[in-house]
């Protein structure tokens, strides 16, 4: 019996011991998994759980392109104010800002990159892109699941790429259209509708028919160039022309249906003719009553032609432009962080992006202020500035409706603007101007992207 | 040979001295004790003396027209000097030191001056600047305040052009209004300069028909410095001009100056305010145009009068 007891006993602390040898196995592995993934994927480990330490100095470059406006020095006079009260926290912080000129944003950042120097931090105010590839650090991995719903979920999932978050959304920039409410008063949809449920192309060309009467159009377009175009794309639901890696992201089905509602548009009686001038004059024939409605507006003419048309006699209101997906065209900003070709260790990357975290919410206050951006986060919906009434300020501010596609992918910074200047703008005004049919039109720009994208633009 | 200068600006202030003094002294005899101060200094029996005369001789002696001794006795070789000394100031060779030949000597020694003596502005680029409110001409270099003139400028009727400009004519001794110097200014829609006056009174007041008026001895010393191609800058309120037509690249008038104008004020720079559409003025144009959405074409259509409130 004892002889039993004791092997009985030994079994059990033998079974007892393997059962903690696979515990501590699977603890280990658990904690070293991150770290093996990191470096079987060929990048170096970040660790989200690293600390700052108030013993060691953090320096940080800070590069901003600051938003166009007549005087940048209230911009300039904001951020530097909110980086003072960063530090004022954080005494071993030393943060150093860049204004970068318009024109050679880009083009410094790439020339950083390809030097392995670029900024710790990196904000363009008027266009962002969201992936710079694996030269970026995906801040989401320092963001806890409380945090990461600051965002709305579409907005969240505009600036994703794959399973993670690498550029932080800071603003959104709408796209809509302004009604004149006393000509626009179209019989097959309201107002209240269009902004629970959206409307279609189709629907909007209806609408715009029933609006048109005699001497007043039913619609003007602001622009017959590719503004108009990007504002088509957005709303059949791909605004990028390449996927993250660098193959075409639009389809000749895609780009022909796009053509073809512009051919729809232009034949429909409803706007001024001939269709190669029809944008000639909007904002007078608008402002004068002669049209019923006119987009798409940008945040600079939405702001800008309400209170021109308030002060014309006109009662206005926002509606959203037409989507074939149901999304509203929400262009998002971001704020990106890059790894340093020297890596100055987990703490200098935590460093960077606590400041990120911080400058976000900032950023996003003052391009409101400034720009009438709307601001990304739900806690900065609250209080905003706008001269639109309710129903208007709530189509303006849908963020619940936003795409959730990128805006601007690309393999490379910048090139994603390149390839948009050099072959889907010339290909959109060829097309315009009745010199390509749709499948030509098509065939230009898929050729085109695919030749950029092998050769370079 | 630096020398040589410093004797002859040395000699330019005496004789510029002497110049101013002699009317007071003629006009409050108790100054001076020579009553005959002014007169005209010639080859008489017996001979002229006097410090007048001792004063004559040293610049004789100095421009190199007299080697013998100052005595202070105006004697042949004084004559011969003075001769020498009309010729160069084209004078009819009289033998006679008279008033016109006090002035002239006066003018020219005071030029010899500015050619040798002038102190060259530092290196750097010149410009400028001309505030039509303050009534003041700024030479500027590298953007750093040089020298300030006074000036007039054009009437409320006729007001100086506000905007920035460039100087493509230099010419001098244009005489009457226009002084002794003449810096004309590249205005598509008119003649307009920055000029020297007979009427040196109007300096710092509101007279002239549009052009920059300076003293001439002020425009003197500036017109060597400047080149042509130097930056002008007329600042000053700038009268709303409406416009009621497109502009289009190639344009030159006051309209598209006023575009260039508010274009700036919008923060869509457009390089010089000059009334010119060029390049830069319809890449402004452009910029403004993508900025709100628009038809980026570079051209100021109904669009862009409306959105600068032009119209």
């Amino acid at each position: 019996m004892v002889k039993s007891g004791t092997h009985r006993r030994k079994k059990w602390r033998g079974r007892l011991f393997i059962l903690a040898f696979i515990c501590l196995l699977s603890y280990v592995g658990y904690q070293a998994y991150p770290y093996a993934s990191a470096l079987l994927q060929g990048q170096p480990y970040l660790n989200p759980r690293a600390k700052t330490r108030s013993d060691e100095t953090y320096q940080l470059e800070v590069w901003v392109k600051l938003p166009t406006l007549a005087d940048t020095k209230p911009a300039r006079e904001m951020l530097e104010r909110s980086i003072a009260e960063f530090t004022a926290g954080r005494p071993n912080f030393e943060i150093n800002i860049t204004y970068l000129p318009e024109a050679q944003a880009m083009e410094r950042l790439q020339l950083a990159l390809q030097a392995g120097t670029p900024p710790d931090l990196f904000f363009h105010a008027d266009s962002s892109q969201t992936y710079y590839g694996e030269l970026q650090i995906p801040l989401e991995i320092y963001l806890g699941p409380q945090e990461k719903l600051a965002w709305p979920q579409l907005v969240w999932q505009q600036a994703a790429i794959g399973k993670r978050v690498y550029a932080l959304p800071v603003a959104l920039f709408p796209r809509v259209m302004l009604a004149n409410t006393e000509l626009w008063q179209p019989t097959s949809c309201n107002q209240a509708d269009v902004i629970s449920a959206g409307w279609t192309w189709g629907q909007f060309l209806q609408c715009i028919s029933e609006a048109d009467k005699g001497t007043v159009h039913g619609y003007v377009p602001t622009s017959i160039g590719d503004a108009f175009f990007a504002s088509m794309l957005a709303s059949w639901g791909q605004p990028a022309a390449l996927t993250n890696d660098g193959s075409p992201a639009w389809t000749r089905e895609h780009l022909i249906s796009i053509a073809e509602a512009w051919t729809q548009l232009g034949q429909s009686g409803a706007v001024p003719s001939p269709p190669a001038s029809m944008d000639s004059d909007c904002l007078n024939l608008f402002l004068n009553k002669k049209a019923a409605a006119i987009g798409p507006l940008n945040h600079h003419l939405a702001t800008w032609l309400w209170k021109n048309a308030a002060e014309a006699g006109i009662t206005p209101a926002l509606w959203p432009m037409p989507s074939q997906t149901g999304h509203s065209d929400l262009r998002g900003v971001y704020l990106a962080a890059f790894r340093q070709s020297t890596y100055q260790g987990h703490r200098h990357t935590k460093a960077t992006a606590e400041l990120a975290q911080y400058l976000v919410s900032e950023l996003a206050k003052q391009m409101h202020q400034l720009t009438g951006a709307v601001p990304a986060q739900n806690h900065l919906l609250t209080d905003l500035n706008y001269p639109f009434s309710q129903e208007s300020l709530a189509v303006y501010t849908d963020l619940a409706k936003a795409l959730p596609v990128a805006y601007a992918y690309g393999p490379e910074p910048g090139i994603a603007a390149r390839h948009w200047e050099h072959t889907i703008a010339p290909a959109w005004a060829t097309f315009v101007a009745g010199q390509y049919t749709a499948d030509e039109f098509a065939e230009a720009i898929l050729t085109g992207l695919v030749r950029a994208t092998i050769a370079g633009p | 040979m630096r020398r040589r200068y410093c004797k002859r600006a040395f000699f330019c202030l005496l004789v510029l001295c002497f110049a101013l003094t002699t009317p007071k002294a003629l006009a409050n005899p108790l100054h001076c004790n020579c009553p005959d101060e002014n007169r005209d200094l010639r080859l008489t029996t017996p001979a002229q003396t006097g410090p007048d005369v001792e004063e004559l001789q040293t610049i004789l002696k100095e421009l190199g027209y007299f080697s013998g001794e100052v005595t202070g006795k105006f004697g042949t070789a004084t004559e011969a000097a003075v001769k020498k000394l009309q010729a160069w100031l084209h004078l009819p060779a009289s033998g006679v030191f008279g008033a016109k030949e006090r002035e002239a000597l006066t003018i020219s020694l005071a030029h010899e001056s500015i050619g040798t003596t002038n102190p060259a502005p530092p290196p750097g680029e010149l410009r400028i600047e001309i505030d039509t409110e303050k009534k003041t001409l700024t030479l500027l270099v590298d953007d750093q305040i040089y020298k300030v003139y006074p000036c007039a400028v054009g009437k409320s009727s006729t007001k100086s052009p506000v905007g920035e400009w460039r100087i493509i004519q230099k010419g001098t001794n244009w005489g009457g209004g226009f002084g002794t110097r003449w810096l004309g200014l590249n205005i598509p829609w008119g003649i307009y300069g920055i000029h020297g006056t007979n009427n040196p009174s109007s300096i710092g007041t509101a007279a002239s028909a549009g052009c920059i008026r300076m003293q001439n001895r002020d425009v003197e010393q500036l017109y060597p410095w400047i080149s042509v191609g130097t930056r002008v800058s007329i600042i000053g309120p700038f009268p709303r001009i409406p416009v009621t037509h497109p502009l289009h690249i190639g344009q030159s008038s006051p309209e598209v100056q006023m575009l260039q104008l508010t274009l700036r004020e919008a923060g869509f720079n457009p390089g010089y305010t000059d009334g010119r559409y060029g390049e830069d003025t319809a890449a402004a144009v452009s910029r403004l145009q993508a900025y709100y959405g628009l038809r980026p074409t570079g051209q100021a259509d109904y669009n862009v009068l409306a959105l600068l409130d032009l119209r």
